[in-house]
């Protein structure tokens, strides 16, 4: 009885202590500078607009803070650093749908838009509106497809994922 | 009789078995040091399955009620389902891992494992749920309603959970001796049913596998690895040792009152390098007793032309094996079991067995080797009738010039013998003996307190524990 109580305590014990530590941990898409977002959005499926308000050079990395650009998001039209948005298919999965569209400066993803995003359930919906912000925000962060999984979103993140790789690809191609 | 039964208390011809460096130099560290060593592996292991769900996850997917508890849910889960995995191996009769720690300690961990594992796995389902419930702004039961039959692979988890908690209940002590040995044994069987059943969920839901491949390998390898080992040594090695050595009943012989032996006879049995102090998990070829094994010690040294087994009548399958023909078929496996001459680090010797715990410890009296007086035995029995091996015993102690000390009595009817003072009464330099402690639980441990009194070290005591 002893060894019970004991063994119950030390796994409560450190599991809060682990659950502690992890979530006071620094989300890393707080380091990148987000550039500010464009005056009007674009609707989905245009392909460039111009922005009147910045236009910092792609060899520039201050803002950025990561020098990291990821192979496939480098348009290849651009020669001047103008923010291009590209939207990506629209994602079916077992849930809902998702599409995603990002804007680009230089190689740099400086926003993501979820212009279509639905969901199967209120409860999908609950799950989505939660996890899909975070989702964002991590991609972000991660400038690539390498962002994780959030906890009991699996098929939104992976989903998610997914739409991103297909606006990339069009930013790519 | 046989010609062979004849010959008892022959010393063992062969010499002893190699074994590879790191093994024996493993076993000349003392139990505690073996057991500690091991459990820091398994330990390591659980560490690291944390640091995969480590980094996995990000910080902000656990901040929140619910993403807390799903997170919480997580870890118990990814740790509950590598304790049942290291359950399994506990039990699956690894060799190497009986040399290390022996039979009857890894049945203590398992069943602490087992118990403790479970209720990780219970915990992993209730957190995941009640997690999803909080995110979602749901109850808990519709919750659950829509985990168990919507999530892929979820109706057959819960399932497997199911059966590991109705394994769990019946192995628990208050229980377990209320229900029959063959209700246990089939219900433990469902453990594996479990594992399958459980298996695809992970993959399709778990966060840490849907979208990982790498972390997802090492997770099957895990599995494989395991699987092979238990394949290996609960299926192959019986079935090649069954194809080599065609052991048969040779000779049943009542002892005494409610005790019988067993000969076992076969071919080429040298090769299967038993040891006295060593115990086979024994199944004769029955109509009835063919699909339960049982752990039985050697209760002589083993020859090269029988093995002799030694059971007292205890629950319906000993009783059974008193009835016993001459060419009943058996399989064994074995030889298992860390209780052996390989353990002695000391010259001198002290042997102490109790009730019937003594079969090991009669093995081990006629075959360690020792001169005039370097081995001693206290046989500790309630009644003289229950006395079993007298005369062998004392033919032995004759031959080898040893003692034998008989102290009998019900336990608890007055101090018992087996104090500090008695035992260094009988065995003045105790202090300076290896000792060999073979018998119930209870009382073993009353005996290692009173060796101890009396000056033996821990590291000199070898225990052997009857509750496989």
């Amino acid at each position: 009885m002893r060894r019970a109580i004991a063994a119950t305590a030390g796994t409560v014990v450190g599991l809060t202590a682990l659950l502690g530590y992890k979530s006071a941990g620094t989300v890393k898409s707080s380091h990148v500078a987000v550039a500010p977002p464009s005056t009007s959005p674009s609707p989905p499926g245009s392909s460039t607009t111009a922005p009147s308000t910045t236009q910092p050079s792609p060899t520039t990395t201050s803002s950025g803070g990561t020098g990291t650009t990821p192979p496939t998001a480098t348009p290849s039209t651009t020669v001047r650093a103008a923010p291009r948005s590209f939207t990506g298919e629209d994602v079916q999965y077992r849930y809902g749908d998702i599409q995603i569209r990002v804007t680009m400066i230089g190689g740099k993803i400086t926003s993501i838009d979820v212009p279509q995003e639905g969901a199967t359930d209120p409860r999908s919906q609950s799950i989505n509106s939660q996890a899909v912000p975070i989702l964002t925000q991590e991609a972000l962060a991660a400038q690539n497809l390498q962002f994780d999984v959030v906890s009991g979103a699996t098929y939104t993140s992976d989903a998610f994922a997914q739409a991103l790789q297909s606006a990339l690809t069009k930013a790519g191609g | 009789m046989t010609a062979s039964v004849g010959q008892r208390g022959v010393r063992s011809a062969r010499g002893r078995p190699p074994v590879n460096v790191v093994s024996s130099s493993l076993a000349k560290l003392d139990q505690p040091t073996r057991e500690g060593l091991v459990a820091a592996v398994v330990g390591a292991g659980a560490v690291l399955v944390c640091l995969m769900w480590w980094l996995d996850t990000s910080p902000a997917s656990v901040r929140g009620l619910g993403p807390w508890l799903t997170a919480a849910g997580r870890v118990t889960g990814l740790v509950g389902t590598y304790l049942v995995v290291v359950e399994v191996l506990l039990m699956g009769r690894v060799a190497w891992l009986d040399r290390l720690i022996g039979m009857d300690r890894l049945a203590v961990w398992h069943r602490r494992n087992g118990e403790y594992s479970i209720t990780l796995l219970v915990a992993h389902a209730v957190l995941t749920i009640w997690g999803y419930a909080v995110t979602a702004h749901t109850g808990v039961v519709s919750e659950t309603r829509s985990v168990i039959f919507t999530y892929t692979d979820m109706l057959a988890a819960t399932v497997g959970l199911g059966l590991l908690v109705v394994v769990g209940v019946i192995s628990a002590r208050g229980i377990r001796r209320r229900v029959s040995y063959h209700t246990w044994y089939f219900i433990h069987l469902y453990t594996y049913i479990a594992l399958a059943l459980s298996f695809a969920h992970q993959f399709a839901t778990g966060v840490d596998f849907a979208t990982h491949p790498l972390n997802r390998a090492l997770w099957i390898a895990m599995y494989g690895v395991v699987g092979g080992l238990l394949v290996s040594y609960r299926v192959g090695k019986p079935l090649r040792d069954a194809a080599r050595h065609r052991l048969r009943v040779a000779e049943v012989v009542r002892e005494g009152p409610g005790q019988t032996s067993i000969y076992v006879t076969g071919d080429r049995l040298a090769d299967l390098r038993a040891e006295s102090g060593q115990f086979f998990m024994w199944r004769f070829l029955t109509r009835d007793g063919w699909w339960q094994a049982h752990p039985y010690s050697l209760s002589a040294a083993p020859n090269g032309q029988w093995l002799r087994l030694t059971v007292k009548q205890l629950g319906d399958h000993s009783g059974a094996l008193a009835d016993l023909r001459p060419g009943v078929r058996v399989l064994s496996e074995g030889p298992y079991g860390a209780f052996t001459e390989r353990r002695r680090t000391r010259r001198k010797v002290l042997l102490i067995g109790a009730g019937v715990g003594i079969t090991p410890l009669r093995a081990l009296f006629e075959s360690l080797p020792g001169g005039p007086g370097d081995v001693t035995l206290i046989y500790r029995a309630r009644t003289t009738a229950d006395v079993t091996f007298r005369r062998e015993l004392e033919d032995i102690a004759g031959a080898r010039r040893a003692q034998v000390h008989y102290l009998i009595g019900r336990s608890g009817q007055h101090p018992d013998y087996l104090t500090a003072a008695h035992l260094l009464r009988l065995v003045p330099d105790v202090a300076r003996r290896d000792v060999f402690l073979c018998g119930p639980p209870i009382m073993s441990t009353a005996t290692v307190g009173a060796l101890q009194a009396a000056g033996v070290l821990r590291r000199h005591i070898y225990r052997e524990d009857f509750e496989l």
